[in-house]
C-alpha cells in the first residue's frame, strides 16, 4: 500500500502519462468479436497474424456498500476460502478450494462481492499457472473479464487482468495477453486519476489506494 | 585476442574515462583512480560509457531540483531509463527503498510504464483512426502484424510493476478479504475474530 503521499503523487502522474496512450488504444477494437480474436490467436494459422489485442475497457465506480448480514456472510465466506487456500500446501487442493469459492455468487447489492470475486479469480488463475495449467488459468478469468463487461474501478480488476494476461501468454494467446495487459495498465491509470480526483487538485494526489 | 589487443583496449577505455570525467568537470583522475573506476565498471558488466551516464544522472538530478518541471524531469528520466532498460532487470526497478526522499519506486514504475506504453501504442494503435461500418466492422482494415514478443514482455512488465505499485502481491487478496471481514464485523458490531492479521493490509 502506498501510504506516503509524494509517492502516490508520482505514481499518479506516471500513470496519467501513459493514460493517453492507453485511452487511445482502447478505442481501436470497437469492432469485431473480441472472443473470436482470442480464439483465432490460439491457432497457428494464417489467421493468427490478424488477431488483434482487444484493449476495450468499460469501468464503473467501486463504492463500498453499507454492511449487511448477507454481506458479512459472503465476506466471511471469502476470507475463509482464502485462509483455507493459504493453509493448503498442495496446489491442486488450493485450486479446488478457490474454484469452489468462486462458484458462490455474492449477494445482490454487495459491491465488495464483485471485487472479492475478481481477487478470487485472479488467485485461482495464478494458482493454475503455478501448477502448470495455463488453459485452466485462462478459463478461470476469461469470461469474467470479457471486454464488453464493465469492471469495478479497483486494483482487483487490474490484478485479475494482469493474471489473465499471464495466463494467455502462457497459453500462446498473444492477442488476449496483450489486450489484457493493456487493459490492466489502463485500469491502473484510471485508478490514479480517480485517486487524484478524490484527493483534490491542490493536494497533489495523496491518499490511500482503494 | 592478443595480450597487446587487450592492453590497447584497456588503454582506450582508461582514456575514454579520463575524457568523460574531464567533460563532467571533475578534477583530473590519477591512473590509479581510473583503474579503480574501470574495475568497478567491469565488475558490474558496464562499458566505460556508463560513466558518462552517471554524470548525466547527476546533471539531471541537479537540473530537476533547480529548473525542470515535473513533466520535463520525467522526460529526462525516461531518456535515462531508455539507456538502462537493456541491462537492468525490470524487477530491480521497483525494489522498495525505504527512506528515499522523493519515493523512487513510483518514478521508476512510471518510467517502466512509459517505456512499455510505446510498445502498447505500436501494438494496438495502427488502425485507430479507421472508420467503422454499421455493423461495427472496421472498414479497410489492413492486416495487422502479430503481437511482437518483446512488446508483449514490455506490457507484462509494465502491468506487473503497476500492480506492485498499488500494493498487489501474492498475499494481498487474502489480506484484503480479512480486512473486509474485520470492517464488516466492526460495522455490524460482531465480535472480532481471533485472526491477528485482521485489520492489516
Amino acid at each position: 500500500v502506498i501510504a506516503v503521499r509524494p509517492r502516490l503523487a508520482l505514481f499518479a502522474i506516471a500513470f496519467a502519462a501513459i493514460g493517453v496512450a492507453a485511452c487511445s488504444s482502447s478505442t481501436v477494437d470497437d469492432a469485431g468479436d473480441p472472443r473470436t480474436d482470442a480464439v483465432e490467436a490460439k491457432a497457428p494459422t494464417e489467421s493468427s497474424a490478424d488477431a488483434r489485442p482487444d484493449a476495450r475497457l468499460v469501468t464503473h465506480a467501486f463504492e463500498p456498500s453499507t454492511p449487511t448480514e448477507a454481506g458479512l456472510a459472503y465476506v466471511e465466506f471469502v476470507a475463509d476460502v482464502h485462509e483455507r487456500a493459504d493453509l493448503a500446501e498442495d496446489l491442486d487442493v488450493q485450486a479446488e478450494i478457490l474454484a469452489d469459492g468462486l462458484d458462490r455468487a455474492p449477494p445482490e447489492g454487495v459491491a465488495e462481492g464483485e471485487v472479492l470475486q475478481l481477487e478470487l479469480g485472479a488467485r485461482l488463475c495464478e494458482t493454475h499457472l503455478e501448477r502448470g495449467s495455463p488453459q485452466a488459468a485462462r478459463d478461470a478469468l476469461v469470461d469474467m473479464l470479457d471486454p464488453q463487461r464493465s469492471l469495478p474501478l479497483d486494483r482487483a480488476s487490474a490484478h485479475a487482468l494482469t493474471a489473465l494476461g499471464d495466463a494467455a501468454k502462457a497459453s500462446d494467446d498473444d492477442a488476449l495477453a496483450a489486450g489484457s495487459y493493456a487493459r490492466a495498465v489502463r485500469m491502473m491509470s484510471l485508478l490514479a486519476d480517480d485517486l487524484a480526483e478524490k484527493a483534490g487538485v491542490g493536494d497533489v494526489r495523496g491518499g490511500e489506494t482503494p | 585476442v592478443t595480450e597487446h589487443d587487450t592492453q590497447t583496449d584497456r588503454q582506450r577505455a582508461l582514456e575514454e574515462l579520463r575524457r568523460e570525467l574531464e567533460a563532467m568537470g571533475e578534477p583530473a583522475a590519477t591512473d590509479a583512480e581510473l583503474e579503480v573506476l574501470l574495475g568497478h565498471a567491469s565488475d558490474h558488466g558496464y562499458e566505460p560509457e556508463p560513466v558518462a551516464f552517471v554524470g548525466r544522472l547527476v546533471d539531471i538530478s541537479h537540473a530537476e531540483a533547480a529548473t525542470l518541471d515535473e513533466v520535463s524531469a520525467r522526460r529526462s528520466w525516461a531518456a535515462v531509463e531508455s539507456r538502462t532498460v537493456r541491462s537492468v532487470p525490470a524487477e530491480a526497478t521497483v525494489e522498495p527503498r525505504e527512506g528515499a526522499g522523493r519515493g523512487w519506486v513510483p518514478v521508476l514504475v512510471g518510467l517502466v510504464a512509459v517505456a512499455a506504453a510505446v510498445g502498447l501504442a505500436i501494438i494496438v494503435l495502427p488502425n485507430d483512426t479507421e472508420p467503422t461500418g454499421a455493423g461495427g466492422e472496421v472498414a479497410g482494415r489492413e492486416p495487422t502484424p502479430a503481437v511482437d514478443p518483446e512488446q508483449l514482455e514490455a506490457l507484462s512488465a509494465q502491468a506487473r510493476a503497476g500492480l506492485l505499485a498499488v500494493g498487489v502481491d501474492d498475499t494481498s487478496a487474502s489480506r484484503r478479504a480479512r480486512k473486509m471481514r474485520a470492517q464488516y464485523r466492526e460495522a455490524l458490531g460482531v465480535e472480532p475474530g481471533a485472526d491477528p492479521e485482521e485489520g492489516a493490509g
